[in-house]
């Protein structure tokens, strides 16, 4: 049985990340979108308080909760206290799944406030895969862990990234929230071919898509959420479709917040894309 | 379940990169850089140190940035240099320690009373508290609501008996200066002493500042320590003037009213 199948992983279709300036547009009827997926942790200052914010939002559409601070490949424990507010906030909300990235953000108790690539070894791949199993143990839901873009690379690695992505993933048992525009980066910063990555994933367990813009830097490039998605993501997400089954997908764009118009039109636009994908593909 | 034991290697390399992390400027920044060939590889285009800067460079701006939302009036008062100089002293000695930059300042107060010791000290402690204040109105619990809704006849006899919790979002303050009328002024000096007496408090997502009376701060504070009702009330009229003894008899009801219409008391 697949991942997909024993957690009964719905195919939610195309969504957005709820963003302040959209609130009014997503409250009109019949807005376009069909599922949120919202930063946990904004919802968690308060002793889950604030999440009664999203009460208007959660009458109208599935919201799935997407963290950024479990910081599961850190040396520190996984923080009890956080968990135990993230499993009420998930709890209220009741999505098909949550998420957090691949990655750490922490170290000895004090938070780096950015998500840092980890080195891609057995040991590590197993410590990490222990910290999800505890994570989904204590929350009791199905989660996906995102791959992060990344801008260095270990000497102690052993591995390339998408192994190590695809061993995480089979040791916990989660799935994976796959971040196009991030494999996309990474592969311009080190100099891989980011469908040599995509192809090497469990096609099982790929259970959502993040799209997003990024910046050419020249010598580099920086995942920047704040621009519109490039070409070449578009081209990699349209190669990338055909290879796994119904996969829900969203935009995320977190800074330069355009109209709701314009994120939506992009949101559609990576909707034909993915229809097209899966007509092309059956062709 | 018990959580696993991490390699030596994150260790090793969690321990050096927050070290270099969190070290403000080029010097401290130094000797953690010179050990980036020890840890990462470098790119047909970039070497290992230029990789591993776009990480460090990354971090002070956020903290900052964050903090500068925060505390926009102290950031005005001490200059964008000395705001940015202050800050990041403060982030050297009480790096972040929670999952969310709302609670970037939780000691900043304190690190304030610790090391500023200009003439402006008063002014400028006020006004980070001041400031403090109504951003942590802005994100803390909200719990559910005292309400005489509810309660039996007998109960309601006894509120005089009760002992009141205050939202955690409350806050009770009392400041040498007038800071609303300073911002409102949009002065970058200094204003003269004039003793204010603030509830600050948020009402469904908006906070709102109110000035309230010396006798009203009085009673609250009381209330906030501890007392019941009927004692804060008494300790508030042994030390009110006489002035205010007038206003807290004939205004106590309308308080009391409006404590329970915004909600400030938890059930």
């Amino acid at each position: 049985m697949t991942f997909k199948s024993r957690y009964h992983i719905p195919y939610l279709g195309a969504g957005l990340g709820l963003r302040a300036p959209h609130y009014p547009d997503l409250l009109q009827p019949n807005a376009g979108v069909s599922w949120l997926e919202v930063i946990s942790e904004n919802f968690m200052l308060d002793g889950t308080q604030s999440v009664h914010r999203l009460d208007p939002f959660l009458e109208r559409y599935p919201i799935i909760p997407h963290g950024v601070s479990l910081s599961l490949g850190s040396v520190d424990a996984l923080d009890k206290s956080y968990l135990k507010t993230l499993k009420k906030v998930i709890n209220y909300l009741n999505p098909p799944w949550f998420s957090d990235h691949l990655c750490w953000a922490g170290y000895g108790g004090a938070h780096l406030h950015n998500l840092l690539p980890l080195p891609y070894t057995a040991d590590i791949a197993a410590y990490v895969a222990d910290k999800i199993r505890y994570v989904q143990d204590e929350i009791g839901r199905p989660f996906l862990i995102e791959n992060v873009s990344s801008y260095v690379e270990y000497l102690d690695s052993q591995m390339p990234e998408w192994e190590f992505y695809a061993m995480v993933a089979e040791k916990a048992d989660c799935g994976l929230l796959l971040d196009v525009n991030n494999v996309y980066v990474s592969a311009r910063n080190h100099q891989f071919d980011p469908m040599t990555y995509i192809t090497a994933l469990p096609q099982d367990r790929v259970v959502q898509y993040h799209i997003a813009g990024h910046l050419d830097k020249g010598t580099f490039v920086l995942d920047s959420h704040d621009h519109p998605v490039r070409d070449e993501v578009w081209a990699l997400f349209a190669q990338t479709v055909p290879l796994f089954g119904d996969v829900s997908l969203m935009i995320e764009r977190d800074d330069h917040i355009p109209p709701f118009a314009e994120l939506k039109a992009e949101m559609d636009h990576a909707q034909e894309i993915y229809t097209q994908a899966k007509v092309s593909a059956t062709a | 379940m018990p959580q696993p034991d991490p390699p030596q290697l994150l260790q090793d390399v969690q321990a050096w990169f927050s070290r270099l992390r969190f070290a403000a400027n080029a010097e401290s920044q130094a000797q953690w850089m010179d050990q980036a060939d020890q840890f990462l590889t470098a790119s047909t285009t970039m070497s290992a140190r230029e990789r591993l800067d776009v990480y460090v460079t990354d971090y002070w701006p956020r903290c900052l940035d964050s903090l500068a939302d925060d505390f926009p009036h102290l950031r005005r008062f001490l200059g964008e240099r000395d705001f940015s100089n202050w800050m990041i002293r403060y982030l050297e000695s009480c790096p972040s320690r929670s999952y969310s930059l709302y609670y970037l300042p939780t000691q900043l107060p304190q690190f304030f009373d610790e090391n500023y010791h200009h003439a402006d000290r008063a002014f400028v402690l006020g006004l980070l508290r001041y400031e403090w204040a109504v951003a942590q109105a802005g994100f803390v619990a909200q719990k559910p609501a005292f309400s005489t809704q509810g309660l039996s006849e007998s109960e309601k006899q006894s509120l005089a008996s009760r002992r009141f919790t205050f939202q955690p979002h409350v806050f009770i303050e009392k400041f040498d200066y007038d800071f609303q009328l300073w911002i409102d002024k949009g002065t970058a000096k200094k204003t003269k002493k004039s003793q204010t007496h603030l509830l600050i408090f948020r009402v469904a997502a908006e906070v709102k500042i109110t000035v309230i009376s010396a006798v009203q701060w009085q009673l609250y504070t009381y209330l906030k320590q501890g007392s019941t009702l009927a004692t804060a009330i008494e300790l508030a009229i042994k030390s009110a003037p006489e002035n205010d003894l007038i206003a807290l008899e004939t205004q106590l009801s309308t308080w009391m009213s409006e404590a329970m219409q915004f909600g400030i008391w938890v059930a």
